[in-house]
């Protein structure tokens, strides 16, 4: 192996737990659907056809425990074949009328392509769950998929109530090993939030690697010797890997970063704003509500308002463009480290998975060709992931890294201000009641348990970061704040219905099909 | 009730002091069990959960509610720091894309407002939280009987007596009261139940006391909260001898360490600064900028904090022509109803729109076309 550095790609893949039986349309489901049909779909048929072309390639992929809930519950999955056919359908109807407009039929014509693929993909060939897609990547020792905090709390906020921190790294573990089959080896953590003294928890979990913003590990005691270059170990023996800026600004920054090139798909030209309303309206939210399709027939073309139609050969020869500077540039930081520290620099480049496909619609494009670059051209860099990485490389040094984030600002202020900070007194005093109850019965059975399980779930959906996420940006943030009321009011009562041994299975069964996540959930995870 | 037995004599004693039993020592166990109860009844308790107001009292134990405790004011004076109000709004400049185009231009699914979460838990504490190197988040509950308690005091110091936060550094101290590195204190609004304190120094434990202080620098303690450490924001001093034939500068910076988006010119700048400021005091402002990310700016024009306000329009279009014409909008066929008619509506963002309309008779002969030219401003104020 002559090569002189590792490139570790982590695509972290997550969207909260929102799944309403109660609503036959939920506008907030279309995120899952919309994530599915424009990234995981096209990364799936990514790294199949990567795998059946014989490419050896690594990559890490974050899958959180509410994604993989949502990808295996059967209701959302006929939900989301549902909406597939009406895109089929929608796109059919947007072939017939462009015929005349050649600039745009071609593009219908490719929607429908994409969609009628995404349902041959999704229905025949993973039985509407594409989990075991990811899972036959990572037994054949292509993907690693790493975990995240159950339903991705962010850690630092619940220092105050350590049970809560326990059972966010637990369940997820737990969940991990139902649904993969085997221990969980990674984590993403939450936001990349991490709180000295975290890693403890991880490690009495079985988890043996985290990853951290910059800071994290530059800011850490003593000083790491390597930079974010090499992995440290915590004195729990668990390591951290530090994300490299240089790799993430690339692909981030909407001024230098590559999803901003003109001849890229614009995102906010969708049909469901800009056609005529009652062509449009069997296909966006029955009330009216105009929402985004997908089918978008312009590029970025500029600055202003003028929009171009779309041109996916130049497109795709954009993204091919793009991944080849990508490599370049890591080759030759990896060379000019390599030569700097005497010793094989990993470089980390985590990003948003929903960036690819959803955001910067070339996205999977570019991945594959770097994929493809990488594997069959680099005599330079080598792709790795954390596993494989710690087997080569056992000897690391033993920092304590540093309280970060990769919120905006590093730490916690995106979850902590003026708009979301009402929700932590809420979260603690739940936290704290969760071990009373977990204390006080730890041998429940029956209705009792039933009781007690459920009130570990409406805890853990209700410190989902993304409701403070939500409300901090407003975009929809009255049903953050709703999420959040109703999931610690059921709490609340389960918590009085349990002290007074009053427990209404009507209703507690009603919430149990409606949040129905971690349904082998051990709720001991809270007794003290 | 009935946890009371379960009480020593000592805590049942804290007990009755802190209901204003007078002479408590005098009565034995049972007789001061039934002292309590009695008191604690004629309590009015506004959250009908009076069991859980006891429990938090035990959870509590140890600590007395309203403590006096001498009140040395060290270093308090001219280290008076600025607060932020929780209603402090800062707009948020970097963050990432994709989660939030994925939730971008969208309105809320329809559902009926329900219940709201109760004001207070019926217990009297305070939580400190940290939210970055330099500024902390405090948030506390004050019981029902607690809260006469103070206010009672309050009203009989009257103007003389306000509350505070006692903001202690605690850093590898087991903090007994009196052997913190040094103590500030800021006054803050009971009523506001939040407060965000720039405790300005990074790499340091904190501790907070709330309560209420005197004209005669008396204390009384209401409630004292956990223990937190606010995160470096520099590189550690703590440098292992043989790290040190490394050039930790230059592979920091290579790490990216010295902020996101500089240009080489200001990149070697910054690396100058930092260079200085490692070489300075520990504890200066650090060189790390917020390592968040640029996003394009275009979802951020109708942000807004918590409170919700947004407004689309639709441009809507109608008209008549011969039932048999052919009528074409923007070069598009469109259907007329059977009397001839047609209604349009159309997404109306802001800037420019034009949609050329045109009808054309059956035979052909006659063409009649309409342009509409809407242009849209939303001025947000």
């Amino acid at each position: 192996m002559g090569k002189n550095g590792y490139l570790l790609l982590v695509l972290h893949a997550h969207l909260p737990f929102v799944r309403h039986p109660e609503h036959e349309h939920f506008l907030e489901e279309d995120w899952l659907y919309e994530a599915i049909t424009e990234t995981y779909l096209p990364l799936i048929d990514i790294f199949d056809r990567l795998i059946d072309e014989k490419i050896d390639f690594r990559m890490t992929m974050s899958i959180t425990p509410p994604l993989a809930s949502m990808l295996s519950d059967s209701l959302l999955q006929d939900r989301y074949v549902r909406h597939l056919e009406r895109l089929i359908e929608l796109a059919e109807k947007e072939v017939d009328r462009t015929r005349w407009q050649p600039e745009f039929n071609h593009l219908a014509k490719m929607y429908l392509g994409n969609f009628r693929k995404a349902r041959g993909i999704f229905v025949d060939r993973y039985q509407k769950n594409i989990l075991h897609a990811f899972k036959k990547f990572q037994d054949a020792g292509k993907l690693d998929i790493l975990t995240c905090g159950a339903t991705h709390g962010f850690l630092p906020l619940m220092d105050a109530t350590r049970q809560s921190v326990r059972a966010q790294i637990k369940v997820a573990a737990d969940h991990y090993r139902s649904v993969f089959g085997r221990p969980a080896r990674g984590i993403w953590l939450p936001e990349c939030g991490y709180n000295p003294g975290d890693d403890e928890i991880l490690s009495q979990n079985g988890i043996r690697y985290f990853f951290l913003d910059t800071h994290g590990i530059l800011h850490g005691s003593p000083r790491p010797k390597y930079g974010v270059f090499a992995p440290v170990y915590c004195r729990s023996g668990v390591a951290a890997f530090g994300r490299d800026l240089e790799s993430s600004k690339q692909v981030w920054s909407a001024k230098e970063g590559y999803p901003g090139d003109f001849f890229y798909r614009e995102f906010y030209r969708d049909i469901g704003f800009d056609l005529e309303f009652d062509y449009i309206k069997p296909y966006i939210h029955p009330d009216g509500i105009r929402i985004n399709t997908g089918i978008k027939y312009y590029r970025i073309t500029g600055p202003s308002d003028h929009k171009e139609p779309y041109q996916p050969q130049v497109a795709r020869e954009k993204a091919a463009y793009h991944a080849g500077n990508f490599m370049f540039n890591r080759e030759r930081q990896a060379e000019y480290l390599h030569g700097r520290l005497g010793r094989k620099p990993v470089i980390v480049a985590p990003y948003d998975a929903e960036l690819f496909g959803h955001w910067w619609y070339e996205g999977p494009q570019w991945l594959d060709f770097l994929i493809r670059k990488i594997s069959c051209d680099s005599k330079i860099l080598k792709l790795t992931t954390a596993h494989d990485y710690l087997k080569e490389n056992k000897r690391n040094q033993v920092i304590t890294p540093s309280f970060s984030s990769w919120g905006w600002k590093g730490y916690s202020e995106y979850w902590l201000n003026g708009s979301n900070d009402w929700v932590y007194r809420h979260f603690h005093e739940a936290s704290q009641r969760m071990g009373e109850l977990a204390t006080k019965f730890k041998n429940a059975n029956g209705l009792l348990e039933r009781a007690l399980k459920q009130a570990a779930r409406e805890l853990l959906l209700a410190e989902s970061s993304d409701w403070a996420f939500i409300m901090k940006t407003g975009t929809v943030v009255e049903y953050a704040q709703r999420r959040v009321k109703d999931h610690i009011l059921r709490f609340t009562r389960l918590y009085d219905d349990i002290m007074n041994g009053t427990i209404d299975e009507g209703w507690l069964a009603d919430i149990e099909s409606k949040d129905n996540i971690f349904p082998d959930i051990d709720y001991r995870v809270y007794a003290s | 009730m009935k946890d009371l037995n379960s009480l020593s004599r000592k805590e049942l004693l804290d007990r009755a002091k802190q209901l204003k039993i007078r002479m408590p020592y005098l009565y034995r166990k049972n007789e001061l069990i039934k002292m309590i109860q009695k008191k604690e009844i004629s309590q009015p308790v506004v959250v009908a959960k009076p069991q859980k107001a006891e429990e938090d009292t035990t959870r509590l134990r140890g600590k007395k509610l309203v403590e006096k405790i001498s009140a040395r004011r060290e270093g308090s004076g001219d280290s008076k720091p600025y607060y932020e109000p929780t209603y402090h709004a800062e707009a948020a400049k970097d963050e990432s894309p994709s989660r939030l185009a994925v939730i971008a231009a969208r309105r809320v699914s329809p559902s009926a407002p329900k219940g709201e979460l109760p004001l207070s838990y019926e217990q009297t504490k305070i939580v400190l939280m940290v939210r970055d190197p330099y500024w902390a988040f405090v948030y506390w509950d004050i019981s029902t009987s607690t809260i006469q308690k103070v206010t009672g005091l309050m009203r009989e110091h009257f103007g003389k007596m306000r509350p505070i936060l006692r903001v202690y550094d605690v850093t590898d101290v087991d903090f007994n009261g009196k052997n913190a590195h040094w103590n500030f204190d800021m006054d803050v609004i009971l009523d506001a139940k939040n407060w965000y304190i720039h405790v300005g120094i990074p790499n340091r434990s904190y501790l907070v006391d709330l309560g209420l202080l005197d004209a005669q620098n008396n204390f009384y303690l209401v409630a004292r909260s956990n223990v937190a450490k606010t995160p470096r924001d520099v590189p550690s001093d703590v440098v292992d001898e043989e790290w040190m034939a490394v050039d930790f500068e230059e592979i920091y910076a290579l790490s990216g360490g010295f902020g996101v988006g500089l240009s080489s010119a200001e990149f070697k700048e910054r690396k100058k600064q930092l260079l200085e400021q490692m070489l300075s005091s520990p504890g200066m402002q650090g060189a790390v900028t917020s390592p968040g990310v640029t996003s394009p700016g275009v979802w951020q024009k109708g942000k807004r904090k918590g409170f919700f306000f947004e407004v689309w329009t639709e441009l809507l279009v109608y008209g008549r022509t011969m039932p048999d014409a052919k009528v074409t909008v923007s070069g598009e066929k469109i259907q007329l109803r059977p009397d001839g008619t047609f209604s349009l509506r159309y997404f109306l963002p802001d800037g420019d729109k034009n949609l050329p309309i045109q009808a054309v008779s059956r035979d052909e002969d006659d063409t009649r076309k309409a342009e509409i030219r809407v242009k849209k401003d939303t001025i947000w104020g």
